[in-house]
């Protein structure tokens, strides 16, 4: 396969630093791509959607999370098993598509070893509410260790490239991922902090936290821990949404914003909250030109400057719409979308066919609490916040003591909360582990105040009565 | 609510009992009750592995019969069982001078094990490398099935045929008159009343429910672990156990890899331990070395339910004229559900067994002082 023009070469605010051009075989044919750049970014760029087949019904599959989660992307490389969104390109690698599940070979490595380490506060997940909590911390001298599974520091600020809403004093008008540069090297400035980065936290045990990483394993022991690992995206049931192309909207912001590759010349977007209107945006900054957003609900629910943006470019948005199918053999090349009832069902007669190349979901997050589920800590299953999230105190305490929550995992929100709340919990541990202080508990105060004055807004409605459902008290830390 | 015959637990005893009622004829209500989901207490946590390589007479017999029930359910009831084996690796002389023994056991009890030595073991798992084996026993009769497909396929089975499955209800109490049970308690306030008779099939919780009819079971709850990896093409079909380590891996027919070791913990500590982890793939690894590279997806603990002699406790509870108990496999008891199952049928329909195995087994005999004996538990 030729010239795709996938990859993105002009970009009004981002530069690609990418790494130098190699080649790489996949299915034997030489392929040019850039070292260091995640696998599956290069065949997508090179016009390989497919990258493997499932194993029962042999259906094409590509990528679909872009994080390692899904296991849509695996693929032989050298003859291993391994996920083509995690893996990085290095010059001459084999790579071939799997039919049915892939052949468990040995390596030749022999076990990975494992190192145990030992931190007054350990923080798993690097996005803005981690960082947040690192910040306090390394301001005290609390000898604290991130883990995150990203190659950088910063979760989901690295792949944002607009200026950051709500959140004036918090970045002044900074892109996301600015925000994430300029924590990264904050972080990287304090002497009692450690970041693993590529590393995945995987389970809790008697023995501690285990994590995988690229060159060794880790048993994480700490007095305190911090579970701030975000959200993972809402998949939706429609006709063919296996199909390659079919992807979530944060999988697509990697791709593009994070590798420097289109998902798709013409996507369509499912979705108009301000993910949607967001994503729709960062593809016409990459020179992309979405085909279409629908929305089931009557009314959009993003901003209403980012709708506005995106119709200004012509951008035709359908409210009361579903994406009932996508079609295409090897990918997606049009999608029906029909309108729905107010009990969001597809009204026979009404569907339209839509010329697209890629269909990306945006239709919300759920906390990723699996980790708080191990810990112990309980967890309630609250609509307003996206799922089940851990019951905590005020002050982000878990119900297992010295277990702490912050970000999106504690209920999906923005940066700007997640800040705050990384905050918080940065000093309700500082205290676990060093006692109460004065200026320090005036400070926290301080931080629960201005929490919530940026949730006084009729915006945040909705997480106000959320929170109502999982705030508990003090006494109820088992 | 009324019950001909009101099942506590919805494991694999349970499930099976029902099954068999309905097929030996019983025509009353059956009625399965379980204070969590199906599947939920040791049922759903096995590996799914089912054997009569035993090295106690009563366990081959029973374990041939089970097997040739799991034979006919395939057709019966749908259940994939997969007849492909247990191979059992030896690395010492005195582990192959045992195991020449037990092969004579169970050929005269009618199970065809046999003896490999060196290379020949190759011939049954080709994937393997031999390492320090130096010979194995195959159990070409032993095989695996899901727990969690045979959970569904049943209960599937018996809403056919007409069982009631009562989920999150559970039993609180025993009403019994003059050694019967008449009355079941459940929680939330309702009753069962019982026209024939009661199975008590909770696994350790037996001994909570049958304690206050002045009959504590001997039960002991033992954690063991078990780990799975993500789904891999095929590449192992027997189940297959390091003998010195309690070691074992099988790959299940979705794909995944299970692991489990020998791994001890303290009684009634289900917490996950990175050990359990470790023994396991340090031992299998080095038959399986493709193991390293596996991802793994899941590990969990359930109970092995142990008796003072390693057999179930299967029969009429002491006492009582109508209320039957079955537990305390000490980790076999998901291969033995379809003949526990259907002798327990027997007792309710006919008062007695089937099998004069079956007999050996009633809670009475730890009085009488009439233990059994069983040397191969692993894992
Ligand atoms: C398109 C889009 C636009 C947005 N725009 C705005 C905006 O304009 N203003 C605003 O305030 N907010 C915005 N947000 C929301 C904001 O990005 C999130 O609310 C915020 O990033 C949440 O921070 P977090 O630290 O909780 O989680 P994340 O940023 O998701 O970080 C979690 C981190 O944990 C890592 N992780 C997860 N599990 C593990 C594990 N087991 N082991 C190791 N690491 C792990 C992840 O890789 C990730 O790096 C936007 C979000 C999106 C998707
Ligand atoms: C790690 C592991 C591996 C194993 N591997 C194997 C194997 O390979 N092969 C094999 O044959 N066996 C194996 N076993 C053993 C096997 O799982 C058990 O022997 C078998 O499942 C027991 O089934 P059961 O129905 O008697 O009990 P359970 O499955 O424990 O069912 C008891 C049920 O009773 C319910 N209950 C309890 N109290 C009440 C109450 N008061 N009211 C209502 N309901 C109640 C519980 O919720 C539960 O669902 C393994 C066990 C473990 C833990
Ligand atoms: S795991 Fe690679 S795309 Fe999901």
């Amino acid at each position: 396969m030729g010239y795709t023009g996938l990859r993105i070469h002009h970009h009004p605010v981002l530069t690609f630093r990418r790494g130098r051009e190699v080649t790489i075989y996949f299915e034997g044919e030489p392929i040019k791509a850039f070292e260091g750049e995640a696998l599956a970014a290069a065949l997508y760029a090179a016009g390989h959607k497919i990258l493997r087949y499932s194993p029962k019904h042999g259906r094409p599959r590509s990528v679909f999370c872009m994080i390692g989660k899904c296991g849509s992307c695996i693929v032989e490389v050298d003859g291993i098993a391994k996920r083509a969104c995690q893996e990085l390109v290095r010059d001459g690698m084999r790579v071939r598509r799997i039919k049915g599940y892939p052949v468990l070979k040995e390596a030749g490595g022999g076990a990975k070893p494992v190192e145990e380490v030992e931190a007054e506060a350990l923080i798993i997940g690097g996005g803005p509410a981690g960082l947040a909590a690192a910040e306090v911390l390394g301001t005290h001298g609390v000898r604290t260790l991130i883990v995150d599974d990203s190659h950088r520091l910063g979760g989901q600020l690295i792949k944002q490239t607009h200026r950051f809403f709500g959140s004036r004093e918090l970045f002044a008008g900074l892109r996301g991922f600015q925000i994430a540069e300029k924590y990264e090297e904050k972080i990287r400035s304090f002497e009692s902090v450690d970041v693993l980065l590529r590393t995945t936290a995987i389970g809790v045990f008697k023995e501690g936290v285990f994590a995988v990483g690229e060159e060794r394993n880790y048993v994480l022991r700490a007095g305190t821990y911090l579970v701030a690992t975000g959200a993972v995206e809402n998949y939706l049931p429609f006709e063919n949404n296996d199909l390659p192309g079919v992807m979530g909207a944060g999988a697509a912001q990697t791709l593009m914003n994070v590798w420097g590759v289109l998902p798709g010349k013409r996507p369509l977007i499912v979705g108009a909250g301000n993910v949607g209107l967001i994503v729709a945006y960062q593809l016409l900054q990459a020179g992309a030109k979405p085909a279409a957003i629908v929305e089931a609900a009557p009314r959009i629910g993003g901003w209403f400057v980012h709708a506005a943006k995106v119709r200004r470019y012509g951008v035709p948005i359908y409210v009361r719409h579903t994406i009932v199918a996508a079609h295409g053999e090897e990918g997606v090349e049009a999608a029906t979308i029909a309108e729905v009832d107010e009990r969001w069902r597809p009204i026979p007669g009404t569907e339209k066919t839509i010329e697209c190349d890629a269909v990306l979901l945006a239709v919300g997050l759920t906390p990723n609490v699996d980790l708080l589920r191990q810990f112990g800590a309980k967890t309630k299953y609250v609509p307003e916040l996206g799922g089940l999230t851990a019951l905590r105190t005020e002050y982000l305490e878990t119900t297992v003591p010295g277990v702490y929550v912050a970000g999106d995992v504690a209920g999906v929100e923005e940066a700007t909360t997640a800040i705050i709340e990384g905050w918080i919990a940065g000093y309700s541990m500082l205290m676990k582990l060093r006692g109460e202080r004065d200026e320090w508990m005036k400070e926290r105060e301080r931080l629960l105040k201005l929490l919530k004055t940026y949730r006084s807004s009729p915006v945040s409605a909705r997480v106000r009565a959320g929170l109502e459902k999982v705030i508990i008290g003090g006494e109820e830390v088992a | 609510m009324r019950a001909g015959v009101a099942i506590i637990g919805g494991g694999s005893t349970g499930l099976f009992t029902a099954y068999y009622l309905r097929r030996l004829g019983y025509e009353g209500e059956v009625i399965i009750l379980d204070r969590s989901y199906l599947g939920s207490g040791s049922t759903g946590r096995c590996a799914g592995g089912i054997r009569a390589s035993f090295t106690s007479e009563v366990h081959v017999a029973l374990m041939r019969e089970s097997i040739k029930e799991w034979l006919r359910l395939r057709n019966e009831a749908g259940l994939p069982f997969r007849q492909s084996g247990y191979l059992w690796l030896l690395t010492t002389e005195e582990l192959v001078k045992q195991h020449e023994a037990l092969q004579r056991l169970h050929n005269r009890l009618g199970v065809p094990t046999r003896m490999l030595y060196g290379e020949e073991v190759l011939s049954v798992v080709p994937s393997m490398k031999l390492g320090d084996v130096i010979a194995a026993l195959h159990d070409p009769t032993a095989g695996k099935i899901s727990p969690l497909k045979t959970v569904w396929i049943m209960r599937r089975n018996l809403l056919k045929l007409g069982v009631k499955i009562l989920e999150y209800v559970g039993v609180e109490g025993i009403v019994t008159k003059e050694g019967e049970a008449v009355t079941l308690k459940l929680s939330g306030g309702g009753e069962v009343d019982i026209e024939d008779s009661v199975i008590v099939a909770a696994g350790y919780w037996s001994k909570e429910l049958l304690r206050p009819l002045g009959y504590e079971p001997p039960l002991k709850g033992d954690p063991h672990h078990l780990m799975i990896t993500e789904k891999y093409a095929p590449f192992l079909e027997p189940l297959v156990i390091h003998k010195a380590s309690g070691s074992y891996i099988v790959q299940v027919g979705s794909g995944g890899v299970i692991l489990g070791t020998e791994y001890p913990v303290p009684e009634n500590d289900l917490s996950i331990h990175l050990g359990f982890i470790g023994r396991a793939v340090r031992y299998m690894s080095r038959y399986f070395p493709q193991i390293l590279d596996a991802n793994l997806l899941r590990v969990w603990t359930g109970y092995y339910i142990k008796t003072p002699d390693h057999h179930p406790i299967i029969g009429r509870v002491p006492g009582y004229s109508n209320i039957y108990l079955a537990t305390g496999y000490s980790g076999h008891g998901f291969m033995m559900a379809p003949i526990v199952g259907k002798e327990l049928a027997n007792y309710v329909m006919k008062g007695k067994p089937g099998l004069p195995e079956t007999r050996k087994l009633v809670p009475e005999r730890y009085e009488r002082g009439e233990l059994l004996e069983e040397k191969a538990i692993f894992g």
